[in-house]
């Protein structure tokens, strides 16, 4: 059995919604989770049940081989983050950062010991005899995450604990969750909507969509190999181009064509002849005198390490592209361009689920 | 016509002890989008709103083709600013919202024009369908867009946006900077678009005003300014990851790093105390020095490092192909031509 495995977890609400429709789960210990899917997908319920704040309609939970579904928070040994935590302000940061210790199996000849670790680790060391007032924004919410991480359950569950972070910041206290969470190796939930956040902390994401898991897997998987429309078009920045046609197979091979163009576009591997979504991440888009998409170009936007060149091509929303930075194509030129066919995804267009 | 259509000089408001707008001085052509870009208390603010004619400077020159305009009220500007939060009337439809602005004092339109004008707006925004629903059941993109249709219904001489797209979520956000360059585009008319957001200003800007406490630190195309950055404060200010920035001394045409030979020096920068990196600009094997990895962040096309090198801890955006994972050593190498130097 997992270190955590959820089953058949399900949550309807007394006004009737369905906000989880039956979800498995199983994680391995010390495994980085990120719960994934835009407002209303069931993420939050989801995390909310394993932490036993939400009585599950359906399902059960299990923790290190006990069944915890029934179990009161406290009797969890869980540790929770989220997005607000108030500092004691008539304490130093040390005394924020013993708080949490208190009550616990720790001695307390060993509290210090770990404040001064953890806050030496989490790089505000220097901090210690300071009050939380003097401390700017970012430190603050350095001390906050501090405190909720400095001991170790036997799960972290966070709740989009950088959401109010300005997005300068976020890189530097998500990498610094990480390494805490490295270092610690407690099993961590956490639950966002903001896909580059998922990728860039996940060892797996499970990507989630009205109440039900649409993919589970490493950050690269779920980005080269989505499962279905919804994952290809929510993760990635852009998500993955997508274009509606049909296949038509012959002699020579597959081929896809784009509705409302003259375009044949080779396929790697026979497929089957019919309606198909063809999808390609922008960086497998070429430009190529001889490739077979034309388009135009309507928008340039220039990122510093790279450029996302919109192609028109016509009656599918616009191809993008993705280049080096020093691309020089300008707007209103006429563009050709293949896509490298190894990369290229095929849709249902009726289930939205691989071909 | 000759010069820029707007123009503003020597722009200065205080408030209290802090100065809001230190001597601003910057320009926007007839058909261009000027993006200003600062953190929270830059000044971005209170520059739109004095353009607008919303706050009074105390000191300073503004003016649109040629003519002053601090001694003209808001309306007789006749610039378009929309918000950050919508500002849309709440119980009203759509249509009433859209027609409002059409139907203040001086304005003269005969109800045919009022109701092309809507519709024209109405479908140049894709809102078409949503015209005689209560803005209050909109999604936060509709409202947006609905807010944006307010602004151009009335064909102002200029677009003022203040974080407009900061609000929404980022699928939404990235769908309505390409829609609002295009929507500009077709339009004609110059934009001032506020933001802090580096992404939004990069792919957005004809050229970007870097704002800072009030001052203007440097003004060019989105290239220039990411390219070639007049001071670590501007080269901070762009780049996702942040740009690596580390105090070296020149010796013997090699730069030094916490005490040791680092790389080779550019010639033309031995005077630099500091060097800026962008994270982009690195091979991660070939380098002479090693770096532990202590973070590895999926991004799809690439990953981002975080790693110690030299003592200093450094982003590196290396292909999704890296096979690096936290723990590993790597031996960085910065491309010596993308260095870039500051004497402090």
């Amino acid at each position: 059995m997992s270190f955590l495995e959820i089953r058949s977890l399900a949550k309807v609400f007394p006004d009737g919604t369905r906000a989880v429709k039956g979800v498995d789960l199983q994680v391995q210990a010390g495994e980085f989770i990120v719960l994934l899917g835009p407002s209303g997908c069931g993420k939050t319920t989801t995390l909310r049940m394993i932490a036993g704040l939400e009585r599950p309609s359906y399902g059960s939970v299990f923790l290190d081989g006990g069944d915890v579904t029934c179990l009161r928070p406290a009797q969890r040994d869980i540790g929770f983050v989220f997005q607000f935590y108030a500092l004691y302000p008539h304490m130093t940061v040390r005394e924020n950062l013993l708080f949490p210790l208190e009550n616990t199996g720790v001695p307390p000849d060993q509290r210090e010991n770990m404040v001064r670790t953890t806050a030496r680790q989490m790089g505000i060391g220097s901090l210690l005899g300071r009050h939380p007032g003097r401390l700017s924004g970012g430190d603050q919410q350095k001390v906050s995450l501090a405190r909720a991480m400095i001991r170790e359950p036997r799960l972290w569950l966070m709740d989009e604990p950088l959401g109010t972070i300005d997005a300068d910041r976020r890189i530097e206290l998500r990498e610094w969750v990480r390494e805490r969470q490295l270092e610690a190796r407690v099993t961590t939930l956490y639950v966002t909507h903001d896909q580059e956040e998922a990728m860039s902390l996940a060892d797996r994401v499970v990507v989630m969509n009205d109440g039900e898991i649409d993919q589970v897997g490493s950050p690269t998987a779920v980005y080269d190999d989505p499962a279905s429309l919804f994952t290809a078009d929510f993760v990635g920045s852009p998500g993955m181009n997508l274009l509606d046609g049909e296949i038509r197979t012959g002699p020579a091979g597959s081929l896809f064509l784009p509705d409302g163009s003259h375009v044949e576009i080779p396929l790697a591997a026979a497929a089957r002849a019919g309606r198909a979504v063809l999808g390609i991440r922008g960086e497998f888009v070429r430009p190529d005198e001889n490739g077979p998409i034309s388009g135009t170009v309507v928008m340039n936007e220039y990122q510093g390490s790279f450029r996302c060149i919109h192609l028109d091509i016509g009656s599918n929303g616009p191809i993008v592209m993705r280049t080096p930075p020093d691309c020089s194509f300008g707007l209103d030129d006429r563009v050709r361009a293949s896509l490298i066919p190894e990369h290229v995804r095929l849709f249902d267009p009726g289930t939205g689920r691989r071909l | 016509m000759s010069g820029p259509f707007l123009q503003v000089s020597g722009l200065t408001r205080s408030f209290g002890p802090i100065k809001a707008l230190d001597a601003v001085a910057i320009d926007a052509a007839h058909d261009e989008l000027l993006v200003v870009l600062g953190p929270t208390g830059a000044g971005k603010t209170t520059l739109l709103r004095t353009i607008a004619g919303l706050e009074t400077p105390d000191a300073g020159r503004i003016a649109m083709q040629g003519r002053d305009i601090l001694d003209l009220d808001p309306a007789q500007r006749d610039v378009a600013l929309v918000f950050q939060n919508f500002s849309l009337y709440p119980n009203w439809s759509v249509r009433k919202n859209l027609e409002f602005p059409l139907k203040a004092p001086g304005r003269n339109l005969d109800r045919r024009q009022i109701v092309e004008r809507v519709a024209w707006a109405a479908s140049v925004l894709r809102i078409a369908d949503l015209l005689d629903r209560d803005v209050t059941s909109l999604s936060g993109g509709q409202m947006q867009r609905v807010a944006i249709g307010r602004a151009i219904v009335r064909k102002p001489r200029m677009f003022l946006m203040d974080e407009p797209l900061t609000n929404l979520d980022a699928k939404l956000r990235e769908a309505l900077r390409v829609e609002l360059v295009s929507l500009r585009r077709s339009l004609a008319v110059p934009m001032i678009f506020v933001t802090h957001d580096q992404a939004e200003a990069l792919s957005m800007a004809d050229r970007i005003a870097v704002l800072d406490r009030g001052r203007i630190l440097q003004v060019g195309t989105p290239e220039q300014v990411y390219q070639n950055p007049v001071s670590t404060a501007v080269a901070r200010q762009l780049g996702q990851p942040k740009i690596n920035l580390i105090r070296v001394a020149c010796e013997n045409g090699m730069w030094i790093v916490g005490g040791q030979p680092a790389f080779q020096a550019r010639h033309d920068a031995r005077t630099a105390r500091i060097i800026g990196i962008r994270p982009e600009n690195f091979h991660i094997t070939g380098g002479r020095h090693p770096a532990v990895v202590r973070v590895v962040e999926e991004m799809g096309p690439c990953r981002i490092l975080l790693a110690e090198w030299l003592g200093e801890p450094i982003h590196i955006i290396a292909p999704q192909s890296a096979a690096v994972r936290p723990g590993d050593t790597i031996y960085p190498d910065p491309d010596p031509a993308a260095v870039l130097a500051w004497d402090r």
